[in-house]
């Protein structure tokens, strides 16, 4: 899959990937956190959570603007610091006792870390993407350009994908410590404990009167004492809890720094693989003034520059569709995995939502392949077949653990995309290189179009399911794993191509701008993806999902209608390359 | 490129006036249609025929319970910071409310009797009980 791509992708995959680790590790926990140190609301500690995303997709923007001035590397240099500090001060609060410092000022500094780790975030990811882009500028590698970044994509997933069992293993590592164990609903109970609710205690009260068996927060919390051995009141219960679980939150959120600094180690350890295309517009210019070569940077006019910008302006804007479709995966998706999916499944189903069977089984998967697969050295057989025996093996062994039904939550099919992801990027790579050796790949955009239709088939396979809930009481969870399957795969179409594109069709002297306003699409699709997901009880779910099937596959056939636009911009790049 | 900057704007548009349909929402928290569908939940109770009638009532009662959380939640924030005036308006509008409630909640509770051991609405009466308390 690497054959013929320059070593400076390695370093911007591990790079990114150490970053991307790193955020999603934080992100885990981060209201959580919330929750339990300032016993903030599940509505209060995302109005925190908002404003932090809403940085950290449009401060790439003016990451881009420094960077097309300043330099890629430069700039992803310092992001990775700024972010790296940003991380720090985040732990500040959660390793002191609580009401060492008054609440405000932990506020406080709370705001000044995210604001210092949106900041960096900001100077980091568009500018990576850039860079990246920069190293397939060059002749030799050119037309590997959307495989490289279907690859560098993989990065962000395998980070993203084991960030929140890092998270989890180290909020539970430092509770154990201090023998308790991680209930992660006790956050929201001791924000519920730690605030007067009056409505709420008199709600709970006329739910008790006809439910005997209905519970009181206070219930709750003192099971989980007894549980734990708490001998003390419930309040210093709750303290102690408290402050064990934002230790902990605070260690995960240092592993989550310490990964900025194996980036940053990675990113400036190996700069020599990278170093020869990281130059802006200007800089290109002056080393060749400085070493007396001719300036092999593309030329552009103004008319020339507009007509690329507005391809990109179009591209943004159908992108914005997509991820509005795409993120109902956090939203409308993970309802209908509560209310409509069964809540338990066989243990053999059960396989596939538990990462301990489901990881080897995936290698037992890919020692199959290697087993069987043409052209392939009998040591590689060998290899192949000694990964599929452990693998299944593993497998088993988890299984015979597992009772006869299994409890699966609804935020468990969230796991699938990334898992996804990091399974189908070789398949997808694969199939456009064959497609290429024949001569018959798409083009980007094409591709994009493609992406888009596929998204739509994904919500067909939804729409299906919402009309076959009629005759049942609960879907299979292979409705949401199939379409978590068909979306990713459109993902695969669109995502790192679409990024692929802004790198190819973006003037010289916007590169990073590009990159940043290509996230700034991401952020206007998210907020678009909350706006629609009002309409989930409003309309019945397959007009909901029909809905959705509508706007991408108009999405798509709007991209085919500017094909002749986007392709003009492509084909101008490519002859400006040249 | 007129045309096509034109047609993204108003799809552009559609979408955002399509969700914006739901601007009610923004309303000061209101239990009025929660306990409108509590009352044809309770209508529907009175008719059980089956376990799996009892067990999409229990299924529907949850949701029910859960828009009603939300929202009395989204009151007690609200009580936190009123004035005294408001603090008791706020208390009768919900004394009144919180009386159908119970009203609705016995009736649905004797209905549901018959088949509280089977195990699917068991476990709807388990997810129930932790309800108002869960996230």
């Amino acid at each position: 899959m690497l054959k013929g791509h320059p070593k400076g992708l390695l370093v911007a995959f591990f790079a990114n990937m150490g970053e991307r680790f790193s955020y999603y590790t934080m992100l885990a926990i981060f209201v959580l956190y919330l929750q339990a140190r300032f016993g903030f609301s599940a509505g209060e500690a995302g109005n925190y959570y908002g404003g932090f995303l809403f940085g950290i997709y449009f401060l790439p923007i003016l990451g881009g603007i420094i960077a097309d001035r300043w330099g890629y590397g430069k700039t992803i240099f310092w992001g990775i610091i700024i972010a790296f500090i940003g991380k720090v001060i985040l732990t500040v609060p959660g390793f002191m006792e609580q009401g060492y410092f008054s609440m405000k000022y932990e506020l406080i500094v709370i705001i000044i870390a995210l604001f210092t780790l949106s900041l960096g975030t900001g100077l980091f990811k568009g500018n990576l993407q850039a860079l990246v882009g920069k190293l397939y500028d060059h002749p030799q590698y050119r037309d590997k350009r959307d495989n490289a970044f279907n690859i560098f994509y993989m990065g962000i997933n395998v980070g993203a994908f084991l960030a929140p069992y890092a998270a989890t293993g180290a909020v539970k590592y430092v509770l154990g410590k201090t023998g308790f164990l991680y209930e992660n609903t006790m956050p929201h109970l001791s924000s519920l404990h730690q605030n007067t609710h009056p409505f709420l205690d008199k709600m709970i009260g006329t739910l008790q009167a006809n439910f005997s068996g209905a519970m009181h927060y206070t219930d709750k919390i003192q099971a989980f004492a007894n549980e734990m051995g708490f001998s003390g009141t419930l309040s210093e219960f709750t303290q102690t809890y408290t402050n064990s679980l934002s230790y902990g939150y605070s260690t995960a959120f240092a592993i989550a720094a310490a990964a900025m600094l194996v980036s940053l180690a990675v990113f400036v350890g190996f700069k020599k693989y990278y170093k020869w295309a990281d130059l802006t517009a200007k800089q290109a210019k002056e080393k060749a003034e400085r070493e007396g070569k001719e300036d092999t940077t593309v030329k552009m006019s103004k008319e020339e520059e507009k007509k690329r910008l507005i391809a990109l302006g179009l591209v943004f804007i159908t992108v914005a569709f997509f991820w509005m479709a795409f993120h109902q995966n956090g939203i409308t998706l993970t309802l209908f995995a509560r209310d409509f999916t069964v809540s338990q499944v066989s243990s053999f189903n059960y396989l596939f939502f538990d990462l301990a069977s489901f990881i080897p089984i995936l290698f037992a998967i890919g020692g199959l392949v290697y087993m069987f697969r043409k052209n392939v050295a009998v040591k590689t057989r060998i290899i192949g077949s000694a990964v599929f025996v452990a693998g299944a093996a593993i497998a088993y062994s988890v299984y015979t653990g597992f009772s006869a039904q299994e409890n699966i939550s609804p935020e468990l099919f969230q796991s699938f995309n990334p898992i996804f992801i990091v399974v189908l990027t070789p398949v997808v790579v694969g199939f456009f290189n064959y497609l290429r050796k024949n001569g018959k790949e798409p083009s980007s955009p094409k591709k994009i179009g493609i992406g888009m239709f596929i998204t739509g088939l994904g919500f067909i396979v939804m729409m299906l399911g919402a009309f076959h809930l009629q005759n049942v009481t609960g879907l299979s969870p292979y409705w949401l794993i199939s379409t978590y399957f068909v979306l990713t795969i459109a993902e695969l179409f669109l995502s790192p191509i679409g990024i692929s594109f802004v790198a190819k069709v973006a003037p010289p002297r916007f590169s990073g701008l590009a990159q940043g306003g290509w996230l700034g699409a991401t952020a206007i699709g998210n907020l678009l993806a909350g706006l629609v997901a009002n309409l989930w009880d409003v309309v019945e779910l397959w007009q909901f999902f029909l809905l959705l099937v509508v706007l991408t596959l108009l999405s798509g056939v709007f991209i085919f209608s500017i094909m002749r636009i986007l392709k003009n911009a492509t084909q101008s790049s490519d002859t400006s390359e040249s | 490129m007129k045309t096509h900057i034109g047609i993204i704007t108003s799809f552009l548009l559609t979408v955002l006036l399509f969700s914006g349909c739901q601007s009610d929402k923004a309303k000061p928290a209101d239990l009025q249609e929660d306990i409108k569908k509590m009352k044809l939940l309770t209508e529907r109770s009175e008719n059980l025929e089956s376990k799996k009638e009892a067990f999409d009532l229990m299924k529907d009662l949850n949701q029910n319970m859960k828009d009603i959380r939300d929202k009395t939640m989204e009151m007690d924030m609200k009580y936190r910071s009123a004035s005294e005036k408001e603090k008791k308006e706020m208390e009768r509008k919900f004394e009144e409310a919180t009386e159908k409630i119970d009203k609705h909640l016995g009736t649905i509770k004797k209905n549901i009797e018959p088949y509280e051991d089977e195990d699917e609405v068991s476990k709807m009466i388990d997810k129930l009980n932790e309800i108002l308390i869960s996230k």
